[in-house]
C-alpha cells in the first residue's frame, strides 16, 4: 500500500516541474512534487554567497520569466514575486578602447499584462549608437529590428510556447524558410558566419557572437538553431528587457510553490525518487530512495534530464534498446565559469562619461578581437589553455536591487564560457580558478580601473563540477541539461521519440529543460508539457481561456 | 488590493510560530521575510560543496522536548529530532575528556575522573535542575511574563520559586564555582551556562543557569538541518490558508489615526492589515518602521536603553572528505558519538579570559565548541563525507579596527581556529574540502534583527529580561502603538529557538481579538499554576 497518493506525481521540483504541477493542480488533478534537494527550484536557486548577507543566484540570474504564461496565469506578481527591470539601458557592450553601446529595450514590459507597447524611439536611440561604428550596421539594425517586431517575434513566441509538431510535420523554422521570411542560409551557418554575414563592424560582430553564446552556450564555430538566431537578433537590438528577481532567483521557486499550494498541490523536499514503478506498461507510482512508495493514479511527470529518465527512473529494463542507445549519444558538454564577486565600491567604467547608462544588468565586456573569438578561441580551448581574453558577461545586481548585498557593498555575476568539458575534463576546470580570477581582475580593469584587488571582498565560483553535483540534471555543469546545439533542438530534443513531452511509457511525461525549447528560466518546457498532457487527458486549454493564441 | 487580518514582519522561528497559530485560528495571515528564504536563524544552506548541508545559524535545539508547538502543530509527524549522547564533551590538553550525558549516572562517572565530590554533587544537581525545569523554568517559557512585583510574591510562595530567586541573584560564575570544585567541571559547566552569551559575572538573570546546565544534557539535532522546523511551520501556515512572502523589504509600518494598519514596502507596494506583528528587534520596529514621531518620549527613552549583546559568534563551517579522528578517542570511544565538543579550554579561568578578550574586541587563538552533524545525521552530507563547524565567541567590533575589519580578518582568524582544532582532531586539515565562515558582521548583514551580531536580538541583562524585555511597554506582546504587536526574541522569553515568544504573542493576539484559542493550555503550565509559581 502506497504511503501517499496523487493523480499526478512530479519527479523533481525544478521550476518547470512546479509550472506543470500548478497547471495540473488548477485543472482538477491532485499533485505531489518530490524533490531530491533540500530546497525546490532547481536552477532557481539562491544562497548567501560568497558571504552571509550577500545573495548569490547559483544558477539562473538574468531572466525573462515575465514571458512565462505561468507568471500571468497564476498572477505570481500578486504572490510576492517581483521582477526588477533595470532603468535605462537593458544590454550594453564595453570595449577596452573606450567605445560602448548601451541598448534600450524595444518593449515596455509591465508585470500584470502581456500587451507590451513597442518603443520605436528606443530603436532610434540604439541605432544611433551603432552608427558610431558603422552607418551600414545602423541601417541593418533598423531593418532587422523592424522585421523582428513585425514578423519574427510572433514566430519565435509560437515556437517557444508549443510542443514541436510530430515527426514528419514541418516545424516553424521550416515554415519561415518556406514562406521566404528569413535568409535560409542562416539555418546552416555557424554563428560566426551569421555575425559576419549580417554586420560589418567588429563591435557588432563580436556582440552578436557573444550574445548567441549567452543564449545557448554554443561557440562561434557552431551553428545555432534558426529560431534562436532570430531570438538573438531581437535581443541584440534591444528586444525584450532583461530582468532579475528581486532578492534572488529562488523567489521564483517560492512563488510557484505558493501557487501550487494555493491550488491544492503539495511538495516534498529531501525526497529523492529512485524509480518510477511500472506495471503492465504503465506507471503506477514512484519509489523514493528511503523506500517510501507514492501512488500515481494518472500520470508521472519527470522534471529531470533524459539520462535520469531512461537510465534510472524508467530503467533500461523497461526501455527499448534503440532508445537506450539514442540517449547514450545525447551530449551535455557546455563549459562555463560562473563567478560571483563581492566588492566594496561599484565599478567606475571609463565608458560612463560617454554612455552614462552603460552599467547594466546584461553587460558584455569584450576585447574587440572578433576574429580571435571566431576562429582561435576554440582552438586554444581545445589545447587546454586558459582564455587569453575574457568575454565577460557581467551584471551588477546590487546596483539595481539593494536586497543583493549589505548596505553600501556590491556584487557582480561574472560569466564566460570555457572549453567543452568532456574534452578537457572536469579536473581541468577544478584547477583553473585562481589563475582565472586573477585574469578577470586584470582584464576588468581595462574597463573599470577601480576594480583592483583591494576592492574585492570575496569570490565564489559555481564550477562545472559544483553545478553537476548540485543539480544532477546538469551533467558537466551544462546549464541547459543537454547541449542546445542544432542536433538537439526542436523535434530532435532530446531524442525524436520524446520530443513531444511524452516518453515511450504511455503515462510518463517529461517537462524539464531537456525538452524543447531548452534551458533558461522561462517555464516554457513545463508549460508545453502541460499542453501535451491536457491534450491526452482532455484538460482545459488554458491559453484559449486566457484569450492567447498559444 | 488584498487585505489581511495580520501582517507579520519577519519569518524567523517566532514569526512563523505566531503566524501558524494565528492562521490556524482562522485569521488571514501574511508573513513578510527580508531574506530569500524563510526561517530567520533556522537556516540550512549549501554553501561549501554541493550536497553538504550546513546549519549556518541555529543548530543545537534546546526546547524541543517542552515546546507546545511541537504537538499543537504536529511538527513531530514530519520532523525527526535526535539526541546524540554524550551531549557535550570537553577535551582537555592532558588527554582527558569530561562528558555530559542525559543520564545522571554516566555524567557523574565522567566527573569522577576529576573529583569524587563533583561526581556526587552532580547526582543531586542533575535531578534537581530537571525538577526546576519541569516545574517552573520550562512552563514559564510558554506563558507571558508577569509583572516583577507579582513574580516576587509568587516565587516566595514556593520552595522552587525561592531557589530560583536565590540563583537569579548570583552570577553564573559564582553558581558554577559553588556547585563544582574541579577545574574541569567548572570549565565545562561554566561553558554550558554561558555558551549563548550569558555574562559570567552578571547578577540578575541566573535563573537561566539551571536551565542551561539542564539543557546541556538535552540538546537535540534536527535531521536534515534546522531549517526543517521553519519549513514545516511554513507549510502549516499555507495549509491553514496563510501566506509567507520572501525578499520583502519594509519601508514603513503604515500609521493611520495613531494605529498600525499595514506596511509599505521599499518598492512602494502597500499591504493593509488589521494588526501588524513584528518579530524583529525594537530598533527596527519602532525607529525604522514606525517612526519616532508616532511615539511618546518616555517610550523612546526606554527603547534607546535597549542593548545589543556584548559578544557574538564566529563560526567556521567545514565540508569534510572523510570522518574526523579524535585524538583522545582511544581512551574515550564515546567521542565519536558526542554531539557538542568543547576544545581549547583547560580551566574556567581560560574561559573567563576569553570572554573578557571578546568584550574588549580582541582576537586570540583560543577554544570554541565544535560539532560534526553528519556523524549523527547522514542526510546532511554525501555518503562517507562529513560536515563540521567550530563556533567561537567573538567580538562584533575588532579592537583598533574599522567597519570592514571582519572582511580582512575572517580567514586569518579562521586559521587560528583550525590550529586549535588540529590539536584534538589531528586529521582535520587533510580532510577539509572547503569552508564557509560567518563572522559577527555577517550575522548582522544576514539577519538585521541581530544587531552587532546579537544572536538573541538583544542582551540578557536584568533590565531587559522577563517583564522588562525589551521594556515594560512591550513585554506583554502588545505595544504602545495600537494595532502593533511584538513576537520575536526581543520579547519574553528571549532568543534561542525556544518557540516561546511567538507562541505567547499568538495567545495575546487572539485574546485581544476575542478569539478562543484552538490550542490547549500546556499541561506543564497548568501544573506550575497549580503550584502557585505562574
Amino acid at each position: 500500500m502506497a504511503d501517499k497518493s496523487y493523480d499526478a506525481v512530479i519527479v523533481g521540483g525544478g521550476h518547470h516541474g512546479l509550472v506543470t504541477g500548478c497547471y495540473l493542480a488548477r485543472n482538477g488533478m491532485s499533485v505531489g512534487v518530490f524533490e531530491r534537494r533540500y530546497e525546490i527550484g532547481g536552477g532557481a536557486a539562491s544562497e548567501d554567497l560568497p558571504l552571509s548577507g550577500w545573495v548569490r543566484d547559483t544558477h539562473a540570474h538574468f531572466i525573462r520569466f515575465f514571458t512565462s504564461p505561468a507568471y500571468h496565469d497564476f498572477k505570481l506578481y500578486e504572490k510576492g514575486l517581483k521582477l526588477i527591470f533595470p532603468p535605462g539601458a537593458s544590454n550594453s557592450c564595453l570595449w577596452p578602447d573606450g567605445t560602448a553601446i548601451a541598448m534600450k529595450a524595444l518593449y515596455d514590459v509591465k508585470a500584470d499584462t502581456t500587451q507590451w507597447p513597442y518603443l520605436p524611439e528606443n530603436l532610434e536611440y540604439n541605432a544611433k549608437q551603432v552608427a558610431a561604428f558603422s552607418q551600414k550596421d545602423a541601417e541593418t539594425c533598423y531593418e532587422l529590428a523592424q522585421k523582428y517586431h513585425n514578423v519574427w517575434k510572433h514566430y519565435v513566441d509560437e515556437w517557444h510556447l508549443n510542443p514541436p509538431p510530430p515527426q514528419g510535420e514541418k516545424d516553424i523554422d521550416e515554415l519561415l524558410i518556406e514562406r521566404g521570411l528569413v535568409n535560409p542560409a542562416w539555418a546552416t551557418m555557424d554563428t560566426g558566419s551569421v555575425a559576419y554575414d549580417i554586420f560589418e563592424s567588429p563591435q557588432l560582430r563580436e556582440y552578436y557572437m557573444r550574445l548567441a553564446q549567452g543564449h545557448t552556450g554554443i561557440y562561434p564555430s557552431q551553428p545555432q538553431h534558426l529560431m534562436i538566431t532570430l531570438h538573438t537578433l531581437g535581443s541584440m537590438l534591444g528586444g525584450l528587457p532583461i530582468s532579475i528577481s528581486a532578492g534572488g532567483t529562488h523567489n521564483i521557486a517560492h512563488a510557484l510553490q505558493r501557487a501550487l499550494m494555493e491550488e491544492g498541490g503539495d511538495f516534498f523536499v529531501l525526497s529523492e525518487v529512485e524509480k518510477i514503478i511500472i506495471k503492465g506498461g504503465r506507471a503506477t507510482g514512484i519509489k523514493l530512495a528511503d523506500g517510501t512508495e507514492i501512488e500515481a493514479k494518472k500520470l508521472v511527470v519527470c522534471d529531470t534530464n533524459v539520462y535520469q529518465v531512461v537510465n534510472k527512473l524508467i530503467g533500461h529494463e523497461n526501455t527499448p534498446a534503440e532508445i537506450v542507445n539514442k540517449v547514450k549519444k545525447v551530449h551535455s558538454d557546455m563549459g562555463a565559469w560562473w563567478f560571483w564577486a563581492c566588492y566594496h565600491q561599484l565599478p567606475q567604467y571609463k565608458h560612463q562619461a560617454t554612455h552614462p547608462d552603460c552599467l547594466t544588468q546584461r553587460q558584455y565586456m569584450m576585447p574587440l578581437k572578433p576574429d580571435w573569438f571566431r576562429y582561435e578561441q576554440y582552438e586554444e580551448f581545445k589545447r587546454g589553455q586558459l582564455p587569453k581574453y575574457i568575454y565577460f558577461h557581467i551584471s551588477h545586481p546590487s546596483y539595481f536591487d539593494p536586497r543583493y548585498a549589505p548596505e553600501g557593498k556590491h556584487s557582480s555575476v561574472v560569466e564566460f564560457y570555457g572549453p567543452p568539458v568532456s574534452y578537457v575534463g572536469v579536473e581541468w576546470y577544478d584547477t583553473c580558478d585562481p589563475a582565472v580570477i586573477e585574469r578577470c581582475i586584470e582584464q576588468w580593469q581595462w574597463y573599470a580601473p577601480n576594480m583592483t584587488k583591494d576592492n574585492f571582498i570575496a569570490w565564489h565560483n559555481t564550477s562545472v563540477r559544483d553545478m553537476a553535483e548540485k543539480l544532477i540534471d546538469m551533467p558537466n555543469g551544462c546549464w541547459t541539461q543537454i547541449d542546445m546545439t542544432n542536433d538537439q533542438m526542436g523535434q530532435r530534443r532530446p531524442i525524436p521519440e520524446y520530443s513531444r513531452y511524452k516518453t515511450h511509457i504511455e503515462n510518463v511525461y517529461m517537462c524539464s529543460s531537456t525538452m524543447h525549447p531548452g534551458g533558461a528560466l522561462h517555464g516554457f518546457c513545463g508549460y508545453n508539457a502541460y499542453k501535451r498532457i491536457a491534450e491526452d487527458y482532455g484538460l482545459e486549454k488554458v491559453w484559449e481561456t486566457a484569450g492567447r493564441p498559444f | 488590493m488584498e487585505t489581511f487580518d495580520v501582517i507579520i514582519v519577519g519569518a524567523g522561528p517566532n514569526g512563523l510560530l505566531c503566524g501558524a497559530y494565528l492562521a490556524k485560528a482562522g485569521l488571514k495571515v501574511l508573513l513578510l521575510e527580508k531574506r530569500h528564504e524563510i526561517g530567520g536563524g533556522l537556516i540550512t544552506e549549501e554553501v561549501t560543496v554541493p550536497n553538504f548541508l550546513h546549519d549556518t545559524h541555529a543548530i543545537y535545539m534546546a526546547m524541543i522536548d517542552y515546546a507546545p508547538a511541537i504537538k499543537d502543530l504536529q511538527l513531530a509527524d514530519n520532523i525527526k529530532w535526535i539526541s546524540p549522547e554524550p551531549v557535550m564533551s570537553m577535551h582537555f590538553s592532558d588527554g582527558r575528556v569530561l562528558s555530559i550525558y542525559p543520564d545522571y549516572e554516566r555524567t557523574s562517572k565522567s566527573l569522577a575522573q576529576f573529583s569524587a565530590k563533583d561526581a556526587k554533587a552532580y547526582l543531586e544537581i542533575g535531578p534537581r535542575f530537571a525538577e526546576l525545569m519541569d516545574k517552573f523554568l520550562a512552563p514559564a517559557t510558554y506563558k507571558p511574563p508577569i509583572p516583577t512585583f507579582e513574580t516576587v510574591i509568587k516565587m516566595e510562595s514556593h520552595e522552587i520559586g525561592r531557589e530560583i530567586t536565590e540563583y537569579s541573584g548570583r552570577t553564573p560564575k559564582d553558581i558554577v564555582f559553588s556547585l563544582f570544585e574541579s577545574e574541569q567541571a567548572r570549565a565545562l559547566f561554566l561553558y554550558a551556562a554561558c555558551m549563548w552569551g550569558l555574562d559570567p559575572e552578571i547578577e540578575g538573570v541566573s535563573y537561566l543557569v539551571p536551565l542551561l546546565i539542564n539543557r546541556a544534557s538535552q540538546y537535540r539535532l534536527t535531521i536534515g538541518g534546522a531549517h526543517r522546523l521553519a519549513h514545516w511551520m511554513y507549510k502549516a501556515i499555507y495549509k491553514a490558508g496563510g501566506r509567507a512572502w520572501t525578499s520583502q523589504r519594509i519601508k514603513r509600518i503604515i500609521m493611520e489615526d495613531g494605529k498600525a494598519t499595514g506596511v509599505e514596502l521599499i518598492d512602494g507596494e502597500i499591504l493593509k492589515s488589521k494588526i501588524v506583528v513584528s518579530s524583529v528587534d525594537p530598533y527596527q520596529t519602532f525607529f525604522k518602521y514606525v517612526g519616532e514621531q508616532h511615539l511618546e518620549p518616555d517610550f523612546v527613552t526606554r527603547l534607546n536603553d535597549y542593548e545589543w549583546e556584548s559578544s557574538s559568534h564566529f563560526v567556521y563551517h567545514m565540508a569534510l572528505n572523510e570522518a574526523p579522528q579524535f585524538k583522545h578517542s582511544e581512551k574515550y570511544p564515546d567521542l565519536y558519538k558526542t554531539f557538542i565538543h568543547v576544545v581549547g579550554f583547560d580551566t574556567a579561568q581560560e574561559l573567563l579570559d576569553h570572554w573578557k578578550n571578546v568584550k574588549e574586541g580582541e582576537l586570540h587563538q583560543t577554544g570554541f565548541n565544535c560539532c560534526f552533524p553528519s556523524i549523527h545525521d547522514p542526510v546532511v552530507a554525501p555518503k562517507g563525507k562529513h560536515t563540521g563547524l567550530m563556533s567561537q565567541h567573538a567580538p562584533y567590533g575588532i579592537k583598533g579596527g574599522d567597519a570592514d575589519s571582519w572582511y580582512r580578518e575572517r580567514e586569518i582568524h579562521g586559521e587560528r581556529c583550525v590550529n586549535v582544532l588540529e590539536k584534538f582532531v589531528p586529521n582535520i586539515r587533510n580532510i577539509m574540502l572547503r569552508h564557509y565562515i560567518t563572522t559577527p558582521l555577517d550575522i548582522e548583514n544576514k539577519l538585521w534583527d541581530m544587531g552587532k551580531g546579537s544572536i538573541k536580538q538583544g542582551a540578557y541583562l536584568p533590565l531587559q529580561m522577563g517583564y522588562l524585555r525589551p521594556n515594560e511597554y512591550c513585554s506583554q506582546y502588545a505595544t504602545p502603538v495600537p494595532g502593533l504587536y511584538m513576537c520575536g526574541a526581543s520579547v519574553y522569553p528571549g532568543g534561542l529557538v525556544t518557540l516561546g515568544a511567538g507562541y505567547n504573542a499568538a495567545g495575546r493576539i487572539v485574546e485581544d481579538l476575542g478569539i478562543t484559542p484552538w490550542w490547549p493550555k500546556p499541561q506543564i503550565v497548568a501544573n506550575a499554576e497549580e503550584l502557585g509559581l505562574l
